[in-house]
């Protein structure tokens, strides 16, 4: 009987335990990372790897050593954890060093240029160009070649600066807040609006040019 | 660039009011311009964001222990040295180092000025030296000259 009772009052507390259970905040996961708990640190790159792994490859574009990059950023914020203020949220943070990581990426890699569309046909280049300014009904054409219509849009960003082009893609891509954007960036909102501004300009030019050059190729 | 085109960029972050709202959506009719750019800034980034990037499962784990591994790069080192709580034995092994190279080449000034503490004693004591005491005026300095004194 009273062991009954005994096992009766541990289920009981441990019941009250499992409800009681919260998730650790993100902030209890940096103390504990810094304390040397790498449970912690793996958790808090589980929560934030999918942000990022977008913030990478949207940026970067197709790339072998995505996951690299992407564990990269996560390296650079651990040896930063010190400097994170344990007050805000995480994520802006990782997007900032990430976004960071691209720029520093795009700037070294500068010389490689996408030209990754040439495989196709200049009347289907033409034609795929044509249906990114016309298609209100984009998102079954992109079903049907998804990497294709990646590689095209890509090569449209392809002379933006490193800056613009990380502005572009937290604004247009992510839809992130002109706020967001600028705190990534490390400028100030005014700066962020520009650089947005200016990849949206540069990209619909970089269209024209393309398009403007397959017309002149076709009469020739 | 018709009037209404400057507004594209705050239609386009959804920050127009009601009536310019309304005003460059009327406009979006005559213009081909701004309708076919809002539509090609819409499908790139569509295109852009149509591709996932999935991770491994087991990326998260794989990364935390790569972070915690204690060899890193040069540089991840460089910075895990500058952290506060390892800079100030790092500051203080550098002021140290500092002070002794300081310290050493002080010593060998004082070295220097002792060599030619020893020299000057010593040309004191020289013949010239003993020919320069005698030279008085120009006239003995000319006799000097030409008994070859500058030349012994």
């Amino acid at each position: 009987m009273s062991w009954l009772v005994l096992m009766d009052s541990e289920t009981i507390k441990r019941r009250s335990v499992i409800e009681n259970w919260k998730e650790p905040e993100d902030a209890d996961l940096v103390r504990k990372s810094l304390g040397g708990d790498e449970f912690a640190f793996a958790e808090l790159v589980r929560r934030h790897q999918s942000a990022v792994s977008r913030t990478v490859r949207r940026t970067l574009g197709t790339s072998l050593e995505h996951e690299d990059a992407v564990q990269e950023v996560f390296i650079r914020a651990f040896n930063a954890l010190e400097k994170f203020d344990r007050a805000r949220p995480f994520e802006p943070w990782i997007v900032r060093i990430a976004a960071n990581y691209c720029i520093d990426q795009l700037r070294r890699l500068r010389t490689r240029r996408y030209r990754l569309w040439t495989d196709l046909e200049e009347g289907e280049q033409e034609q795929m160009l044509n249906r990114m300014a016309h298609s209100a009904d984009f998102d079954s054409l992109i079903r049907d070649d998804p990497d294709q219509y990646e590689r095209i849009a890509m090569s449209l960003l392809e002379e933006l600066k490193p800056k613009d082009r990380a502005a572009f893609v937290l604004r247009e891509v992510e839809g992130r807040h002109y706020s967001e954007v600028a705190d990534a960036l490390s400028t100030s909102e005014l700066g962020a609006r520009i650089r947005v501004s200016r990849a949206r300009r540069l990209v619909q030019k970089k269209f024209h040019d393309y398009l403007q050059g397959l017309e002149n190729k076709r009469r020739r | 660039m018709r009037e209404a085109c400057k507004w594209f960029d705050q239609y386009r972050d959804g920050e127009l009011n009601h009536s310019q709202r309304a005003l460059f959506e009327s406009h979006l009719d005559s213009c081909v311009e701004c309708r076919q750019a809002l539509t090609l800034l819409d499908n790139v980034a569509r295109a852009i964001a149509a591709v996932d990037a999935p991770l491994r499962p087991a990326f998260a784990r794989d990364t935390a222990t790569v972070a915690f591994q204690p060899s890193r790069s040069w540089d991840a080192l460089l910075v895990s040295w500058l952290r506060p709580a390892r800079a100030w034995p790092a500051w203080a092994l550098l002021v140290i180092l500092c002070a002794s190279l300081l310290l050493f080449s002080f010593g060998k000034h004082g070295d220097a000025y002792a060599d030619y503490e020893v020299l000057l004693t010593g040309s004191e004591n020289s013949a010239f030296a003993r020919d320069m005491a005698q030279i008085r005026n120009d006239d003995d300095l000319l006799r000097w000259l030409q008994q070859g004194g500058n030349n012994r």
